[in-house]
């Protein structure tokens, strides 16, 4: 929109270097504003006149311009100057003219060409502006009353239209045009069919809304949107005695327990939040549900983890301390079969994946079991087998061919050692042993050859002693496993299971004799049991 | 009515420009106010002056930037360096130009120039837009006259002035052209100096061979440019860090010699540091100070000007003050005092800027705060002490409103010029007058000259100006266009009472005198009372015998119009130069006034006009002689 200010200025001087003809920029030596302001575009809008050397006979031209530059020297180059012609049609046409001389007057007059920029009464004119008039409107006031127009193409006022349009016509109906009256909002709610007028009443424009502001609407009638809907803002929220409107919570918010959401609406799960069956990280904040049994599936209660090797999807796994990661259960070390904690769910192609763990008291689903049958680890790593490993540790069984329940694993280890003397004996046995049973016996024939005890951690023993059967010849009860030298009263051994530990036990004899040289040794079979 | 035309007859014009006083009661031979672009020769006639014409390539348009710096450099070798600087295109890059005149055949980046053609070269660029120099003899290495100038910046700027043109190259080797070494031809030979040459905007280090006619030891390859092509020394820089004497980041911003010692201020510092004899880059000194040692002027401000008079340096400082340097040998004649003496100034009589200052005749000429033209110097019956002189006085109207910034005083042929560029002015200082001549009188101001200059330059003997708004140079008062444009001469002289001021006088003949081509439209104006209706008439071509057959060696192209002008020489001495001599009256009806001002001009492209006479038959009115009697009385 073209933009053509006004401002009352005194005479500048065209720079001493002059112009010449064809110039789009000319300088003038100052160009300020008459309180000594720089002057800039904003001082005449879009576009400003100015006059070269007015008065000075065939010199003087109209020009415009479109740019003003305050340069650094003080001078002010106008940029985009175009000659004007004096005369109508006014036409403005790049670069000057005329040339001029250094130092000639320059004066923004009211020329031709701004004056082209006003409209005159008696002229006939186009205008391109959009004009505005008192209470925002773009048509003029008529005066304070209306004169009803007298020829076709006169402009009529609002008043004379209204009294030509009410005059003589009916009330509307359903059959007949006409008057009606704008119902008020009571009128609406109340469905009132005729107004004061007696007209029919019809809701206003105003009255309509698509979307609800609350209370502020109150009596409006409600319209689709542009999707052809109702805005959500029409419906009462739904809460435990009315239906209404509720808002699908998200997996977090339902994880969370939210109860409203950011529609200010209560939260319900959508029925994509209910699962039968886990599939892992996948369903993290999903709802469980039972299955067609009425029981929860399997893979609910699995564990997480950190895989320290590939695994696969059914290998036995345990946890090692060094690193918190899994690895394949393997029966020939200790803590890769006495470490159990279950079998793998999933597969992990290399370390440091996450895998989920399927722990005791839930079931494995595959393929090839023997049903009915104790699963072990074996000496394969990962593979559970049948048969037990090198150390027996037993950690499912078979519910059928294709479902093996994880069960708590049950470890025993078997050994011996040789006591030659008084002191601590400590024994490995990888886990922590629930019940120890010990066996021993002397070494050397002579005397004592055929002797034996049997007890166990509780330090209770039976022995078979050498010779006569009286006091010496067995044990029940008493603190101690002991063996006797039948010979005499003297003690061939005295020994006891004085500790436990998570790896094992320690055997402490407490007597001992050689008998004189008789017999050099006595050996301690032992049995250790995980429960 | 004869008796009439030559009571009011009005000629020889000798007293120029005024406005100072009442224009209604000035002598009518006067020029007032509203005069422009019009000169009095030596021949007392006012006349139109001459035009402008562009020396060398016409720049891109820049429109609001210009030439704020320049400097003519005459060397020892006879040569002459013009050096211009001025933005180059942003407003924000400064660029040092010299002027070369080419042999035809010389090359420089593109161009490929004309026998005699002017061309402004860069020889370095700059962060500032301006610059101040000086010459200085390099007594101790190159015997050379070198070109030291300041920009601002903590460096000193060195050119020899070194410039030929390339005859052959090889891939380490430089020829030159036209005979002769390098040396010979303004090159540094010596190691003293980083010497490198630069053609076609490349930079060519060169160590040795500047004694014989080819450099040796060039790098980087130099056989890629072109034979012919322009060659000139490279300036060389001297960060103050490798001077001795003179603070790192000294703003170096005016520099002067004296005696072969450089003289050097900063725009922030009360401080002037005086180098060693023949060492412009050591300024130390001992104490005491032995004779030929640097030594530091501490002034009471900032000093704004430095002007080399007879054995003293002049300094002007701050506002308010001036100073002179004086040398004090001791009876031993090996130490030597160098200080200062106030001279007896008041407030806001210093020089604005060193440009606003130049030499006159045994004076200094400068622009004060005040603001005035003043002179600085002995005077008549004061030779003991220097005294200001205000030379603007005529003109103290147009002075004081005046903004002098970039301005520059120069005095060339008996005139000082005065360019006010943020006015588009030239204030021109007429001297040609010998002051003991009661029949030439005393100097005077000519009219304002509408030119858009703000630097000056003697170059070969021509007066040129530099643009303040376009970054162009142009030979001044020469042709008939101010580059190519029209402009507008007016001589408007002061109100002409014809006699008795109280009494009313009518004419109906006006008489007028003088010189002008055929095609030369001459307006004449007549404006009775003081801004009161005006009269004119406008005349072309002439008959006879309102003008005179002009001689035929007098027509255009027999002589040149450059050759008579105001810039060439003080003096007229061809009066075949002028155009056609005319005499006409002009007739009207009679109307009764007081006092009547008369004026002449034209406006356009290869007018020239002068006017040797003028007068109307004015003679007291026997009607309306009660006009001004008796007036209503106040009743207050």
């Amino acid at each position: 929109m073209a933009n053509t200010l006004y401002p009352q200025l005194q005479s500048f001087t065209l720079y001493s270097s002059g112009a010449t003809v064809g110039d789009t920029s000319i300088v003038l030596s100052t160009m300020k504003d008459i309180d000594g302001t720089q002057l800039a575009m904003a001082n005449f809008g879009d576009k400003g006149f100015l006059t070269l050397d007015p008065g000075a006979g065939t010199s003087e031209e109209q020009v415009s311009f479109s740019g003003i530059t305050a340069n650094a020297n003080g001078t002010t180059t106008l940029t985009g100057v175009k000659t004007v012609l004096c005369l109508s049609p006014y036409t403005e046409t790049s670069g000057i003219a005329k040339s001029h001389s250094g130092g000639s007057t320059v004066v923004a007059a009211i020329t031709s060409g701004l004056l082209n920029q006003f409209s005159n009464k008696g002229n006939t004119e186009t205008i391109t502006g959009t004009w505005t008039f008192p209470n925002g409107a773009t048509t003029p006031l008529l005066g304070t009353s209306y004169v009803a127009p007298t020829i076709s193409w006169q402009v009529a006022s609002k008043g004379y239209v209204d009294s030509v349009a009410i005059a003589g016509a009916p009330d509307a109906n359903t059959t007949v045009k006409g008057i009606v009256e704008i119902a008020t909002g009571a009128e609406l709610a109340a469905g009132t069919g005729t107004g004061g007028t007696g007209a029919a009443v019809v809701p206003a424009g105003s009255s309509f809304t698509n979307t609800s502001a609350g209370a502020g609407d109150v009596n409006k009638v409600a319209v689709l949107d542009a999707a052809g809907q109702f805005a959500v803002g029409f419906i009462k929220d739904t809460s435990t005695t009315v239906a209404g409107k509720s808002e699908l919570a998200t997996a977090a918010e339902t994880a969370a327990g939210t109860a409203t959401g950011g529609s200010g609406s209560p939260l319900v799960p959508a029925n994509s939040t209910f699962v039968q069956t886990s599939s892992g990280s996948a369903d993290a904040n999903k709802v469980p549900v039972l299955g067609s049994a009425g029981v929860l599936a399997d893979g609910f209660r699995y564990e997480t983890g950190t895989s320290g090797e590939a695994i696969t999807a059914g290998h036995g796994v345990y946890l090692k301390a060094s690193d918190s990661k899994f690895y394949k259960s393997l029966g020939t070390g200790d803590e890769a079969t006495f470490s159990f904690v279950g079998v793998a769910a999933d597969t992990a192609g290399a370390a440091d994946v996450t895998i989920r763990i399927i722990p005791p008291g839930q079931v494995l689903t595959t393929t090839g079991l023997t049903a009915g049958a104790y699963y072990f680890v074996t000496d394969v790593a990962g593979v559970l087998g049948t048969t037990p490993g090198t150390r027996f540790a037993r950690v499912g069984l078979a519910l059928s061919t294709t479902r093996l329940i994880v069960t708590l694993p049950k470890y025993i280890v078997k050994g011996s050692f040789t006591v030659s003397g008084t002191g601590n004996t400590t024994v490995t046995t990888g886990f922590y042993p629930a019940y120890i049973q010990i066996r021993g016996g002397v070494n050397s024939a002579g005397a004592q050859y055929g002797e034996f005890s049997v007890g166990d951690d509780s330090n209770t023993c039976v022995k078979s002693a050498f010779g006569t059967t009286g006091a010496n010849s067995d044990c029940v009860g008493g603190g101690a496993a002991d063996l006797y030298n039948m010979g005499s009263s003297t003690q061939l051994l005295l020994g006891t299971v004085s500790a436990k530990s998570a790896t094992g036990f320690t055997f402490n004899t407490s007597a001992y004799s050689s008998g004189g040289g008789v017999w050099d040794t006595h050996t301690i079979q032992w049995a250790a049991f995980s429960e | 009515m004869k008796d009439a035309h030559q009571a009011n007859s009005r000629k020889d014009f000798q007293y120029g420009y005024r406005n100072r006083e009442d224009v209604t009661t000035l002598n009518p031979n006067i020029l007032v106010k509203g005069s422009k672009n019009v000169l009095i020769s030596t021949y007392k006639r006012i006349g139109s002056r001459k035009g402008y014409t562009l020396d060398g390539q016409r720049s891109t348009p820049n429109s609001g930037y210009g030439i704020y710096g320049s400097y003519d450099w005459n060397t020892h070798l006879g040569t002459e360096r013009n050096l211009r600087a001025g933005d180059n295109t942003t407003g924000t890059n400064g660029k040092i130009q010299f002027r070369y005149v080419a042999a035809a055949g010389d090359k420089y980046l593109t161009n490929t120039f004309t026998e005699g053609q002017v061309y402004w070269i860069d020889i370095y660029a700059s962060a500032a837009a301006t610059f101040n120099a000086c010459r200085f003899w390099d007594f101790n290495n190159e015997l050379k006259d070198l070109l030291l100038w300041v920009d601002g910046s903590s460096n000193v700027f060195m050119w020899s002035g070194g410039v030929t043109t390339v005859a052959s190259a090889t891939g380490t080797t430089i020829t030159k052209s036209g005979g002769g070494t390098w040396a010979s031809s303004g090159f540094l030979y010596g190691a003293t100096y980083t010497r490198s040459v630069k053609i076609n905007g490349t930079d060519y280090a060169y160590t040795g061979g500047a004694d014989t006619d080819t450099l040796t030891g060039v790098t980087p390859d130099p056989s890629s440019e072109p034979v012919d092509s322009v060659v000139i020394q490279t300036p060389v820089v001297t960060a103050n860090s490798a001077i001795t004497g003179i603070p790192a980041t000294f703003k170096n911003t005016l520099i002067e010699n004296l005696k072969n010692q450089i003289y050097l201020t900063a725009s922030d510092n009360n401080s002037v540091y005086v180098s060693k004899v023949n060492n412009f880059k050591d300024f130390s000194f001992a104490s005491p100070r032995a004779v030929g040692e640097g030594a530091i002027l501490t002034l009471d401000s900032v000093p704004t000007c430095l002007q080399q008079q007879s054995d003293s340096m002049w300094i002007s400082a701050g506002k308010d003050y001036w100073y002179s340097t004086s040398f004090t040998l001791s009876s031993g004649n090996n130490l030597e005092a160098l200080s200062i003496t106030p001279i007896k100034t008041t407030e806001n009589q210093a020089c604005r800027s060193d440009a606003l200052s130049t030499k006159v005749k045994n004076l200094i000429a400068f622009v004060s705060f005040e603001t005035q033209v003043n002179t600085l110097g002995v005077a008549a019956n004061y030779f003991d002490d220097p005294q200001v002189s205000d030379i603007s006085y005529p003109i103290v109207h147009d002075v004081q409103s005046y903004d002098f910034t970039g301005g520059q005083l120069l005095y060339f042929q008996k005139y000082l010029f005065v360019t006010v560029p943020a006015e588009g002015v030239v204030l021109v200082y007429n001297m040609t007058s010998d002051m003991t001549d009661v029949q030439t009188g005393a100097h005077f101001w000519e009219s304002p000259q509408i030119m858009p200059f703000g630097r000056l330059s003697i170059i070969g003997g021509d007066l040129y100006g530099h643009g303040y708004a376009e970054t162009n140079t142009f030979k001044m008062f020469t042709g008939l266009s101010d580059d190519e444009k029209p402009y507008k001469c007016l001589a408007l002289f002061a109100y002409d009472s014809a006699g008795d001021r109280s009494s009313t006088k009518s004419n109906d003949e006006f008489f007028i005198e003088g010189y002008k081509y055929q095609d030369t439209v001459l307006t004449g104006y007549l404006r009775r009372e003081f801004n009161g209706p005006v009269s004119s008439w406008k005349w072309g071509t002439l008959p006879s015998p309102f003008i005179t057959p002009p001689i035929d060696d007098a027509s255009i192209g027999k002589v040149s119009i450059g050759k008579v002008s105001i810039g060439g020489t003080a003096y007229e001495t061809d009066p075949t130069g002028t155009p056609p001599k005319f005499r006409l009256i002009q007739t009207y009806p009679k109307v009764p006034y007081f006092e009547e001002q008369v004026g002449f001009g034209s406006e356009g492209v290869g007018q020239w006009w002068e006017i040797a006479s003028f007068s109307r038959n004015a003679q007291e009115t026997l009607e309306n002689q009660s006009s001004i009697k008796d007036p209503p009385l106040s009743t207050i």
